[in-house]
């Protein structure tokens, strides 16, 4: 790459034999898991597989740092200097230092999973844009995500480059950072697996005379615009007198009007919130559900409709932000905000019949076009890139 | 042997703009940690202090740097003049203090080093405020009387202390590093430039805008030379505004102000030279920062340029143009300062001037080396 700069701690391999170092911000698989949680396991396990690759995992946390080390997949380096997260991020906002060479050693890519990453000496800068939730809609966020916009614009503005997870965000990021486009990178996420399939039982306790049931499955926050499936289910339970609404996620902020709407719905005895689940409850729930609902206003990708349709399960969303992008032709989609639309189609997915098992199929189909490894590939591309510009350090026209 | 515990007084990284001595105690801190990945046994253990964060204790970038910190309840002009009067001392348990700057704190019996960076407010008083030129040479009395040893950046410096009182024997030279600036974001320069009119080749000037540096002078032989450039190429010029009330416009001449420092390191990627000519300077960082991305570099006597860049008198606008003209056209001469640019800043690696320092804190307590 580029000069000697000092005594690199650990010489990057790319002159020997081509492989990229990268150094990858695992913070986000600590503590309950997430979304972004989710992608960061699934990302660094397609990644640690390549061997074009060499990974290497840190994360921004004093108090929990000792945890990374059994939640990183095999094949990824930890080490580190501890990380305290707080001061870190003061310094990072205003200082541009200290560089993360200073707590992992020399990298060639730092890849920052969760809209922030690290100033660097030399390493390449790469950061996930997960959505622009906090630019499109600031209403529907709490205060440290609205931080996050002049975090993106100052990575921009230092050279990073940035990932999303859909076309549709690339897009976003484009238009309201005024980003070059060519440093912006839309990589599909794989699909996150479920544990096995089920082997007795959905584990979700149903109401008294309910055999059958909606399922839907997201934090409980405004953007997923549960209120919306609640008024919709109260069509389903009219027509469909044994089915359930069941919501699988915990209480994120503003549950108050998703509250209201339950205590307002005329078939309130028979929405049941299961609240989280770990992965085994959440596969059980999945693979037991008569249909997937997805009611959100925006989304920067859309995990839980994928899931379901690589598990037989056929889904019912709104055509929000980047989900159709996602569900493609494996899906039913009806306009954000539009609950007698979601009803119906709801109506219609609980019925059965000849429809619904052809969106199942193409459901499955869709599903397989993602993978972590194909995943991985699209990020591993982009690293190379990254680099390679870091590497092109003198300006062409001089 | 236990490791050494050394005080270093960061107060200047509380500024917003923190300038040269920023960039000094930052580099000093990222050698240490290069010569830490190297050999970890002989890692000194570095206690930060600087006055309280103006956020709170946990959102204090000063804690983000890897060493532990100790800030005193004392907003930062109180906690200075708490120092400068000695109501505020060192704690115990130390074997060196060492403070980045003039602004010293009484040390007890810890051996103290300072970083002296410039007597220049005595070699041109002129081009300071009043204000700072007293301030200046009260700490510079109290450094002498409370410092066991000086670091200083070059021996111009070394000359002007022993003038001032010290003894040679208690100063030890050790240059500025090169090797501190992030990558270069080329398209973000690219893109400011052109939101600046600028397209192409251009010239580049960095630094604060004041009397010292010399500029009204660069910009008549700037003015000089454009109609001889292959096209009109301009001048860019980078960095806040001091103070002093001189115009420094010119036809050509654009001002970029401040940039983030990705941003800046991709001008110097770059810019056709770097034209660096202050009438006086006690190291001259610029230049070995373009000097480290491969950019030839037109500057005045300086100690840091170590004979890699383009020589010119700085009193004397002709020579300034001649440089200038020279270095921006001719291929043969910015291959050369090329490459004796690119030689002269791989010598001034942060890791082997942290180096040099641990040798000075090894011998002022009396650790070892002391023959």
């Amino acid at each position: 790459m580029c000069k000697a700069h000092g005594v690199p701690p650990e010489r990057p391999a790319t002159a020997a034999n081509d492989r990229l170092s990268v150094g990858f911000d695992a913070t986000p698989l600590l503590g309950r898991p997430t979304g972004v949680g989710v992608f960061c396991a699934g990302a660094l396990a397609g990644l640690a597989v390549r061997d074009d690759l060499d990974m290497s995992a840190f994360a921004v946390s004093w108090r929990r740092r000792e945890g990374i080390a059994e939640r990183v997949p095999s094949g990824v380096a930890i080490g580190q200097r501890p990380m305290p997260a707080r001061p870190l991020h003061a310094a990072w906002r205003r200082m541009s230092v200290p560089p993360i060479e200073w707590f992992v050693g020399r990298r060639d890519v730092v890849h920052g999973s969760n809209f922030v990453v690290p100033p660097t000496r030399s390493a390449a800068r790469v950061v996930t844009v997960h959505d622009l939730t906090v630019v499109r809609f600031p209403e529907l966020c709490d205060a440290p995500t609205l931080a996050y916009p002049g975090l993106i614009r100052r990575a921009v503005a230092e050279g990073a480059w940035i990932h999303t997870p859909s076309a549709y965000v690339a897009e976003e990021v484009v238009a309201a950072f005024g980003v070059d486009p060519t440093r912006v990178r839309a990589v599909h996420h794989g699909v996150p697996e479920l544990a096995a399939g089920p082997d007795g039982g959905s584990g979700v306790v149903l109401p008294d005379g309910c055999h059958h049931y909606v399922l839907s499955v997201g934090t409980i926050e405004p953007r997923k615009d549960y209120p919306l499936l609640v008024r919709a289910f109260d069509e389903v339970a009219a027509v469909h007198p044994d089915v359930a609404l069941v919501i699988v996620g915990g209480d994120g902020w503003g549950s108050g009007a998703f509250d209201e709407a339950v205590a307002a719905s005329a078939a309130r005895k028979r929405i049941v919130r299961a609240g989280y689940l770990d992965d085994s409850g959440l596969a059980a729930a999945m693979h037991s559900a008569d249909v997937l609902a997805y009611p959100s206003r925006y989304e920067g990708f859309g995990f839980p409709p994928l899931q379901a349709m690589a598990a037989g399960v056929p889904v019912v969303a709104t055509a929000a932000g980047a989900v159709p992008e996602v569900v493609g032709d494996g899906a039913w989609l009806v306009a954000p905000g539009d609950g007698d639309a979601l009803a119906a189609r709801l109506v219609e997915a609980m019925a059965g019949g000849g429809a619904v098992d052809a969106l199942v199929a193409r459901g499955l189909a869709r599903s397989k076009d993602f993978s972590w490894a194909r995943c991985a590939s699209g990020l591993a591309d982009l690293y190379r890139d990254a680099v390679r510009e870091q590497g092109t350090e003198r300006g062409g026209d001089r | 042997m236990s490791r050494l515990r050394v005080l270093l007084l960061v107060e200047q990284l509380r500024r917003s703009a923190a300038g040269g001595i920023g960039t000094y105690v930052l580099g000093l801190l990222q050698g240490l940690n290069e010569l830490a990945a190297v050999d970890p046994e002989d890692e000194p253990e570095l206690i930060l202090t600087a006055s309280r964060a103006r956020g709170g204790e946990s959102d204090d970038p000063l804690a983000g740097l890897g060493h532990a910190l100790r800030t005193s309840p004392l907003p930062g002009p109180l906690l200075t003049r708490a120092w400068d009067r000695g109501i505020v001392r060192a704690p115990s348990g130390l074997d060196v203090v060492h403070a980045a700057s003039l602004a010293t704190l009484e040390p007890g019996r810890v051996p103290l080093v300072v970083t002296v960076h410039d007597l220049l407010w005595r070699r041109v008083p002129d081009a300071y405020p009043p204000r700072g030129r007293r301030w200046h040479e009260a700490a510079l009395a109290r450094a002498l009387r409370r410092a066991d040893h000086f670091v200083v950046p070059a021996e111009v410096v070394a000359g002007d202390l022993v003038e001032a009182g010290a003894s040679r024997e208690a100063i030890t030279v050790i240059p500025m590093g090169s090797d501190h600036l992030p990558p270069p974001d080329v398209p973000g320069a690219v893109a400011r430039l052109a939101s600046l009119g600028v397209r192409g080749p251009f010239l580049l000037c960095v630094g604060t805008l004041e009397p010292r540096k010399n500029l009204p002078r660069l910009i008549e032989a700037y003015e000089s030379i454009r109609e001889d450039l292959p096209e009109r190429w301009p001048l860019v010029m980078v960095g806040p505004s001091g103070w002093g009330d001189q115009v420094m416009t010119g036809s050509g001449v654009v001002h970029a102000g401040t940039v983030s420092a990705t941003e800046l390191a991709g001008l110097y990627a770059s810019a056709r030279l770097l034209a660096y000519v202050p009438l006086i300077e006690g190291f001259g960082l610029p230049p070995v920062e373009a000097m480290s991305v491969g950019t030839p570099v037109v500057a005045s006597p300086l100690p840091s340029t170590g004979g890699a860049a383009r020589e010119v008198d700085p009193n004397d606008t002709a020579s300034i143009a001649a440089g200038l003209l020279t270095v921006a056209t001719d291929d043969a001469v910015r291959e050369e300062l090329i490459r004796r640019g690119s030689a002269r800043a791989a010598e001034l690696s942060w890791a082997s001037i942290a180096r040099r320092h641990r040798e000075v804190w090894d011998r002022v307590s009396g650790r070892r080396g002391a023959g």
